[in-house]
C-alpha cells in the first residue's frame, strides 16, 4: 500500500471512530503516533471479518467447481 | 450513539482545526522524515533519500487535502470562507455593492410587481360570493349590430320575474354626476353606478361581511322609504380643494335643507374591502323617471348569479324573451348570458349581487 493513501485511510478509520490516534515515545525516544482499535472500531472489524471470510468461501466454492 | 460520536469528532475538527492541521502536518512530517533516513542509512545523498522519500510519500499537499476530505467538514468550512470573503470584498469594492444591491432590489421588485398582478387576476379569490357564477345578461335582436345590446328596466324586471337558473340579479349603469352647492362647485363626480338593489334599502347587501357602511351624518334616522346615497372612497379621497368641502356636503345630503339631492341617508364606503367599489365616486338608486321605465331604454348592465349547479346553457334556455314575447306568438329580442373573465369583473364592473330574498 502506498503510504500517500495509508493517511487518507487511517483519518478515515479516526474519523468514523474506529480508531484513535495518540502521540508518544518511541524505543529510540522520538515523539512517534500510534493508532489503536477503539471498541467500536473491534467491533467494526469483526463484522468486516465475518464478510471477508464469507465473500471468500464463495469465491473458494466457485473456483472449486470450474 | 454512533450518531453522537461522529458528530462530537466532526466538531472537534472543526473547532480544533488549527490543532488538528499541525498534527497532520507534523505526522507526514515525521514519516517523510524516517524515509529520508531510510535512504541515507541505504547509502544515498541527502538530496537523493529526500527525492526518493517525496516518491514513496507522495505529494504532501495532496495527502493533506485527502485527508481533509476524511473530516467531511469541507462543507462548512468552505461556507465559512465564503462568508469571510463575502464581507470583506465589498469594503474593497463598494462600487460592485451597490450595483449588485441595485439588481437585487430591482430583481426582487420586479418580481413582486409581477406576483401582485397574478395574485390579483389569478389567484386571490373575487371579493363576491360565488363569483365563478357570474353572468352578464345582453339582449340580442334588438338591433342588428354584431354582439348583444344593454337592456331595459322592464326588461330585467322580466328576466327576474320569470327566470328560474338565477338565485339573484342586478341593474346598474354609470353616470355623470353634479355635485355641488348653490354656485355648483367643485364638481369632482364623474361616474354613477346604479345598483338595483339600493332601491331596497333594507336588502341584506348592506350588511354583507365584505362591505360595511358607517353612518357619517349626525341627524334623525332617515325613513325606510328614503332613498340611500353612498359615498365612495375616492370622493373623500380627492385631495383638490380638500375634497368634498363640509358644507358641500351638507347641501347635496340633506335634501330638505338645500333641495337640490333627492338623497338622504348618507353613508360612506371605507376604503378598503370592497376593491369593486374603488373608482366609483358614488352610488345611488336606480331613477324613477319616465324614460328608466321605458322598455326601449337600453342603457343598463345587467348581472347574475347562476343557481348552484345550473350551467349556462340550462339558463340560456330558461330565459324568456323580454318585450313580452314569451307571453305572445310574437317572440321578442333574447336574452343572451355570457360567463365573464375575472379580469371583467375585477376592473369593469361593480358587481354587487346581493343574497335578498
Amino acid at each position: 500500500m502506498q503510504q500517500g493513501s495509508l493517511y487518507p485511510a487511517l483519518h478515515r478509520l479516526e474519523q468514523q471512530g474506529w480508531i484513535k490516534a495518540e502521540w508518544g515515545e518511541s524505543d529510540a525516544n522520538r515523539r512517534e503516533k500510534y493508532y489503536s482499535l477503539t471498541a467500536a472500531g473491534r467491533k467494526q472489524l469483526s463484522k468486516e471479518l465475518a464478510n471477508w471470510a464469507r465473500l471468500s468461501n464463495a469465491i473458494g466454492l466457485v473456483v472449486r467447481t470450474v | 450513539m454512533r450518531f453522537w460520536t461522529l458528530a462530537r469528532l466532526r466538531i472537534a475538527s472543526l473547532l480544533r482545526r488549527s490543532r488538528v492541521e499541525a498534527d497532520l502536518d507534523e505526522e507526514l512530517r515525521f514519516h517523510l522524515d524516517r524515509e529520508i533516513e531510510r535512504g541515507i542509512a541505504r547509502g544515498m545523498t541527502a538530496e537523493d533519500a529526500r527525492l526518493a522519500a517525496r516518491r514513496v510519500v507522495g505529494g504532501l499537499d495532496q495527502i493533506k487535502e485527502e485527508c481533509r476530505d476524511q473530516r467531511r467538514t469541507r462543507v462548512l468550512e468552505n461556507l465559512a470562507q465564503d462568508t469571510r470573503y463575502a464581507l470583506r470584498n465589498p469594503r474593497k469594492s463598494p462600487g460592485f455593492l451597490v450595483v449588485a444591491v441595485a439588481a437585487l432590489a430591482l430583481g426582487i421588485g420586479a418580481n413582486t410587481a409581477v406576483f401582485s398582478i397574478v395574485d390579483a387576476v389569478l389567484l386571490r379569490p373575487l371579493p363576491y360570493p360565488d363569483s365563478e357564477r357570474l353572468v352578464q345578461i345582453w339582449k340580442t335582436g334588438v338591433t342588428t349590430e354584431a354582439g348583444g345590446d344593454w337592456v331595459s328596466y322592464p326588461d330585467y324586471l322580466d328576466y327576474r320575474r320569470y327566470q328560474r337558473s338565477f338565485t339573484d340579479m342586478a341593474l346598474y349603469r354609470y353616470w355623470l354626476f353634479a355635485f355641488g352647492g348653490k354656485e355648483q362647485r367643485g364638481i369632482v363626480d364623474r361616474r354613477l353606478r346604479i345598483p338595483e338593489h339600493f332601491r331596497r334599502s333594507s336588502c341584506a347587501a348592506f350588511a354583507r361581511p365584505r362591505i360595511r357602511f358607517r353612518r357619517r351624518c349626525a341627524g334623525p334616522r332617515p325613513r325606510r322609504s328614503d332613498q340611500p346615497l353612498i359615498l365612495g372612497a375616492p370622493v373623500q379621497q380627492r385631495s383638490v380643494g380638500g375634497g368634498i368641502r363640509r358644507a358641500d356636503r351638507r347641501r347635496l345630503l340633506n335634501a330638505d335643507r338645500c333641495g337640490r339631492a333627492r338623497f338622504a341617508f348618507p353613508m360612506t364606503i371605507p376604503s378598503s374591502g370592497m376593491s369593486a367599489a374603488q373608482g366609483v365616486d358614488i352610488w345611488v338608486p336606480l331613477p324613477e323617471s319616465m324614460l328608466f321605465q321605458e322598455r326601449g331604454n337600453h342603457n343598463y348592465w345587467a348581472i347574475g348569479r347562476l343557481g348552484d349547479g345550473v350551467s349556462l346553457g340550462q339558463a340560456q334556455s330558461d330565459m324568456p324573451p323580454s318585450g313580452g314575447g314569451w307571453l305572445s306568438s310574437t317572440p321578442g329580442p333574447t336574452a343572451t348570458l355570457e360567463l365573464r373573465s375575472r379580469a371583467f369583473w375585477i376592473t369593469c364592473t361593480p358587481v354587487f349581487v346581493p343574497r335578498c330574498s
